[in-house]
Parts: C-alpha cells; structure tokens; sequence
C-alpha cells in the first residue's frame, strides 16, 4: 500500500472530485459539531473565554502531524510525494493579513460561514457573499498584482529544512508546543469566562 | 488500568499519547540515518521517478510569456552558442562556474542546455548545493526549437483553428517561430536525438 493514492494513480482525478466531495462533507460535518456554525463560538476566540477553535484545529494538526511522521517512517506514505503550497513570503503575509481582518469583522473563516450557511445563519450568508465577491475581485484584478503574487518565492518550505533539525525532533516540539497550549487555554477560559459571562451564555 | 490511584481524562489519556508518539519520533530520527550527508538521496531519487524535476517547452514559455519573476533561467551552452541563439530572460552560466555561483534562495532555477543531459546534470549540482526548486528543460533547446518556435501541426488540426491549435500558433509566433505542418503519420515519431547534450 501506498499513498499518496492519487499520485501513485490508484484513482483517477475524476474519482478524486468524488473523494475531494466526501471528505469535504466530513470536514464540514465535523466544523459544525464543534460548534463553529455559530460566529458567537468562533469570536469567542478573540476574547479567550472559549478557545475550541484552538483546541480543534490544534488537535488536527498533531494528529495529522504524528499520522504522517509514523504512516511515512513505516513506509506507508510517501512524504516527498504530498503537495505542498510553494512559499511566496512577502504575498502570503499580506493575504494572511486580509483573511484575519475578515475573520475577526465576519466572524467566520471560509469553511465554517459555508458550514453556517448551510445552519440557516444570515451572519454567515454575508460572509460567504463577501468572500465570493473576494474572489471575483481577486480574479478580475490579478494581472494587476500578479508580480507581486509571485515575488519572493521559497520554494516548497518545510520547518524542518528552514530550521535545519531533524524531522522526528519537530513533531516532538510541536506536539509539546500543543500541550502547552491547550493546558494555557484552559487557564486562559477560566480566567475570562467570569468577565464575559454574559457574552458566553 | 482500573486500580490506578489517580483518574485520567479523556483529553489526559489523548494528551498522554500524543506525547509518547512525539517522543518516540524524535528518538527514532536520531537512530535511522547513519548518513552524515546533508544530501537525501531518497528524495531525489523520489523527486525524480515522480517527473518533479524536470519542466516541459511550454511551462517555461507560459512563465515567459507572463513576465513571471520568480525563476532563473540558466543557459549552460557555450558563449558563442549564447550569443547565436538563447530563450528570452536565460542568461549565460556554464556548469564550472555554476557550481561556484550564489542564486537567491526565493527563485526557482530552471537550467537547460543542448540536450536534456547537462541541464540534469546541473540540476544534481545545484540540488546538492541545497537549492530547493531547481528544474531543467526536459530536452533542453531542442525541445524548445522542435516544440515550441516551430511545432508540428497535422493538416486536421490545422484547418479546424481550434483552440488548442491557436494556442500552439499564438506561442510559437510570441518567441518568432512559427507553426508547420507535417504529415500526420510521423508526428509521434519525432525524436529528440541530435548533436550535443
């Protein structure tokens, strides 16, 4: 067995939209019962008193982290093989920057305001608007910003290359990052869940 | 696990694992590899059988054509060959004094030469180097000359003006070649083997 499947061509790509749909269902499945249909438990974020959204999507990362470290040690996975999105330091800085502002004025990031959507939210049926009209705009206007688009480019940048430590030492440091994280979030939801009571309710 | 004196969580049983498999990974990445060598031979060799070490003619001229600047092009021919006849933006570096040279670790490096051989080559050189994105023209030049400045179009493909064939026209004219046509039974038996590598 070997994966990526896709790239040892054990499905074709038409069959890859079919996988792209289910697991995009699951991952929409699972956003929504995490609660983060609901913008209330995703702001909650930015005020401490709830940090789910941390603990989720951390959680995700070291599982899929630790998945693939062991999945490619005992020779499952092929790692050289996985897509990675090229680094273009100074572009990503700055689109990192637009989506945070929209996150925090919306409320939603691009996968939960489909998920809230889907809920009956109005407040994420602006942001899915908003976004769409993003990505319009975006396509109309990229010949005017498409050397920027491509400046500054590192390359398939992994942490281990950048900082030059062996693969393995990496998962452990972010797996102890990770729990030292979420043992922070929990002080930090009981310390503000008395001054946003109210707002948590 | 009943008779343990203190109670774990969920999340402290999960926690506890994850631990234990990040440990275990830093252990194990200290006792695989007894290869001193910052070269990983697995990955270029994974880079290769998977074709991600080498572009195609007419990547490299939609990367031209677009004024992209994200990539250096390196010719690795000789002067005088340079001089005669080079892809717009490459610029004149032969493979002695590539290996000596310092590019900008933010650019991808395309490198071609007669053939295909030497900008392979080349590509081995500037990977060991620890460059990350290093490409080379397939087969070098020729494939540029027989591909892209003067493709082979059927006499099919030629009167239907579909989109694709406008495509192939639209390139060839942008870098001053320009389209010919060819029999349609010896279109695939074109061969890239000519002088030079």
């Amino acid at each position: 067995m070997n994966a990526p499947f896709y790239k040892y061509d054990i499905f074709s790509f038409d069959q890859s939209l079919i996988i792209a749909f289910i697991i995009g269902i699951a991952f929409g499945f699972f956003l929504e019962r995490a609660g983060f249909g609901s913008s209330k438990k995703l702001a909650a974020q930015f005020y401490f008193y709830d940090m789910t959204v941390f603990k989720v999507m951390f959680t995700a990362i070291i599982t899929a982290m630790l998945g693939l470290f062991w999945l490619s040690y005992f020779g499952f996975v092929n790692i050289y093989l996985i897509e990675l999105i090229p680094t273009y330091v100074l572009p990503q800085l700055i689109g990192g920057l637009i989506f945070g502002v929209g996150f925090v004025m919306g409320g939603f990031c691009p996968g939960t305001c489909a998920v809230a959507v889907t809920t009956g939210k109005i407040d994420g049926l602006f942001t899915l608007f908003g976004m769409m009209f993003g990505i319009f705009i975006f396509g109309e206007g990229f010949p005017l910003i498409e050397n920027f688009y491509y400046s500054t480019n590192a390359g398939e940048l992994t942490l281990t290359e950048y900082l030059n430590i062996p693969y393995g030492v990496l998962v452990f440091i972010i797996v102890i990052i990770a729990l030292l994280g979420f043992y922070g979030a929990e002080i930090l939801e009981k310390k503000f869940s008395k001054k946003y009571e109210k707002l948590a309710r | 696990m009943k008779n343990l004196p203190v109670k774990f969580s969920t999340n402290q049983k999960f926690a506890a694992a994850a631990l234990v498999f990040g440990l275990l990974a830093a252990l194990v990445s200290f006792t695989k590899s007894n290869n001193n060598s910052d070269l990983d031979l697995q990955q270029l060799a994974s880079l290769v059988e998977n074709e991600k070490d080498h572009i195609d003619a007419t990547e490299l001229a939609d990367w031209i054509m677009q004024k992209r600047s994200d990539y250096i092009l390196i010719d690795t021919r000789s002067k005088s060959d340079y001089n005669e006849y080079h892809i717009p933006t490459a610029q004149n570096i032969l493979l002695q004094k590539l290996i000596n040279e310092n590019f900008s670790a933010y650019k991808k490096i395309v490198i071609y030469s007669e053939g295909g051989t030497h900008g392979a080559q080349g590509w081995f050189f500037l990977k060991s180097k620890g460059y990350k994105e290093v490409y080379f023209l397939r087969y070098g030049l020729n494939e540029w000359i027989d591909d892209l400045l003067f493709p082979k179009v059927s006499k099919e493909m030629y009167e239907s003006n579909s989109e694709e064939y406008q495509n192939i026209a639209r390139k060839a004219a942008f870098f001053g070649g320009e389209v010919e046509l060819s029999d349609s039974t010896n279109i695939k038996t074109k061969t890239y083997r000519r002088e030079g590598c």
